[in-house]
């Protein structure tokens, strides 16, 4: 099965300092693969070294099994839908409009019936005429997941989609991305939450210092070795009615640290 | 389009107004006469004088609406003109070396000056805005190209031996309508067309930006290309717009602000509104220029800055609003 994104031995820098080292992922269709690593660990440098936004010091990148220099705007963006974590949105145009975006190479009502119904499946269907400068920013966050979902994209690239989110948002785009992968979606999302992550992806990959530490199934990635080396946390991942739930404190090995 | 429109009536409405009224003030039957009789001396007055004025005005206002209009859309920014990216400074430079240098006693010669400088400035904007990616970046470099042009000029102005010149270059800067004939509109008209092609090419790119520089990158359209049709076309539009009637200011700021309510926003349903209130605006400034009764005619810049001024204070304070995180 091709790959719909593989990056391999990608190093990138920027401002004279490593940011990616020797980093090898791919992600196949039908997985949801959960970036996570402390700040500035190289998540959000590593989706856009996916994407071509970042220049690569080396390594090769590419997408639906074909090298990411040899495409097309047109056919990139066929292949890989994203969504940055800058949420910044210029103008106040109201919100089917801007899930509409995605949808470009629709005609206008097709495109207009799509972000409707994307609205309507991130449960905020009556949002779809309100502005988007006029909406708090947890709502807006899930407008922009909306406009993400439209693409139609076979590779949905998510930076921090649950930030800003309710706790019930978070679990239901956690959700609606799983819908895409039982569809045949390959998606990537970087998380700060390791519990949502756990609980909604089938590999972590683990980021370190812009290394890649491992690429596992949830509970090997949190390990407790990994949460105390990579995050700097005491605890593991523990299960409960609900699903997995990472445990964990703040290492106390330093006495200042509580 | 209905907005669109309402405001060609507004614009019909407003151009049969200017060419109704003037400084000469004309009875019923003088306009009647000038109807019927095309030698007279109100169809003189009518069709000789205010009647290219009147063309002038709406032409200059539509251009300088629409590449405000595209320069926000572009810099995603309420408060980029034409101005801030120093377009209008430099074509206002290229004419005011026209004439200290004596190129202006040649037919179109100021003209070409005016164009060229406003294409000069444009070229090296699109160059920057192929390198920069950040908006705010290009209106920084904007700021320094607009301090540029006002220093050369202020330079010529300053070196300038006759008092004659140094005052019709500062009658050029202050923007007029008035003494304009049909071939000089329609030498600006080539340009001006030209750069609204490439204006509505780029729309749809525009709004693509509304979502950032690297949604709009990774959303298929050419962006590279669209970004370029996008200055290439303002900086074409303002500089026909300031070979024509000199340094006019504000209508590109207010243009777009006025109208964007009505159409959601969205950057690329703003342009052609835009041109058209542009359009009524400077008609409607223009009549106020020569109704007003002052004893030296009022200039057409001095009147859109002296209302565009507060409009920009207004659109400043709204603005607030979209730049909270």
């Amino acid at each position: 099965m091709t790959c719909a994104l593989e990056l391999s031995r990608v190093e990138v820098e920027r401002g004279g300092r490593r940011i990616l080292s020797d980093v090898s992922l791919s992600v196949r269709p039908g997985e949801i693969v959960g970036l996570v690593g402390p700040n500035g660990a190289g998540k959000t440098t590593l989706l856009r070294a996916a994407l071509g936004l970042q220049p690569r010091l080396s390594g090769e990148v590419s997408l639906g099994g074909r090298r990411l220099e040899a495409l097309g705007e047109q056919e990139r963006a066929a292949l890989a839908g994203y969504l940055p974590q800058e949420r910044r949105i210029a103008w106040n145009m109201p919100a089917w409009r801007i899930v509409a975006l995605g949808a470009i190479n629709k005609s206008p009502a097709a495109a207009h019936e799509l972000a409707l119904a994307q609205l309507a499946d991130l449960e905020i269907e009556s949002l779809a005429q309100r502005g988007v400068l006029d909406m708090s920013g947890g709502e807006r966050g899930r407008v922009l997941v909306a406009r993400l979902l439209a693409t139609n994209a076979p590779l949905l690239i998510a930076d921090e989609p649950a930030a800003g989110l309710d706790p019930d948002a978070q679990f239901l785009v956690a959700h609606r991305l799983r819908r895409q992968a039982e569809q045949g979606v390959a998606v990537i999302v970087t998380l700060h939450d390791l519990t949502l992550a756990a609980r909604s992806c089938d590999r972590l990959a683990v980021l370190q210092d812009g290394r890649l530490r491992l690429c596992a199934a949830p509970e090997e990635a949190l390990a407790p070795p990994i949460l105390a080396e990579v995050f700097g946390l005491e605890g593991r991942v523990v299960s409960s009615p609900a699903g997995a739930v990472v445990a964990a404190r703040r290492l106390t090995g330093d006495p200042t640290r509580t | 389009m209905r907005l669109c429109a309402l405001l060609l009536i507004a614009l019909l409405a407003a151009a049969a107004l200017a060419l109704a009224l003037g400084e000469t003030p004309l009875s019923l039957a003088q306009y009647h006469a000038a109807i019927v009789s095309p030698g007279s001396e109100a169809a003189d007055i009518i069709f000789g004088v205010r009647a290219p004025r009147v063309g002038t005005a709406a032409l200059v206002g539509a251009a300088l609406g629409l590449s405000g209009a595209v320069m926000q859309g572009l810099l995603r920014n309420p408060l980029a003109d034409p101005a801030v990216l120093g377009v209008s400074a430099a074509a206002g430079l290229g004419a005011a070396a026209a004439i200290a240098f004596g190129f202006a006693a040649d037919a179109g010669g100021l003209e070409a000056a005016a164009l060229a400088g406003a294409l000069v400035a444009g070229a090296v904007v699109a160059a920057l805005a192929a390198r920069l990616r950040e908006p705010e970046t290009l209106i920084l470099f904007g700021v320094a190209l607009s301090a540029m042009g006002g220093a050369l000029t202020s330079l010529i102005l300053n070196l300038s031996p006759s008092p004659v010149t140094a005052n019709d270059i500062l009658k050029w800067l202050l923007g007029s309508a008035a003494d304009r004939d049909w071939k000089d509109l329609g030498l600006a008209l080539g340009p001006m067309v030209l750069g609204g092609v490439l204006c509505a090419y780029a729309a749809t790119g525009l709004t693509m930006l509304t979502l950032g520089e690297e949604t709009a990158a990774l959303s298929g359209l050419p962006m590279a290309r669209l970004r370029a049709a996008a200055v290439a076309g303002s900086a074409l539009l303002t500089g026909a717009s300031v070979a024509l009637a000199g340094v006019v200011g504000f209508i590109g700021l207010a243009a777009p602000h006025l109208v964007r309510g009505s159409v959601s926003d969205d950057p690329a349903r703003t342009l052609a509104p835009s041109a058209l209130t542009g359009a009524i605006l400077l008609v409607l400034a223009d009549l106020a220029a020569r109704m007003i009764p002052t004893a030296e005619e009022l200039k057409l810049g001095v009147v859109t800055a002296l209302f565009g001024a507060p409009v920009f204070a207004a659109v400043a304070w709204r603005a607030a609003r979209s730049w909270r995180a």
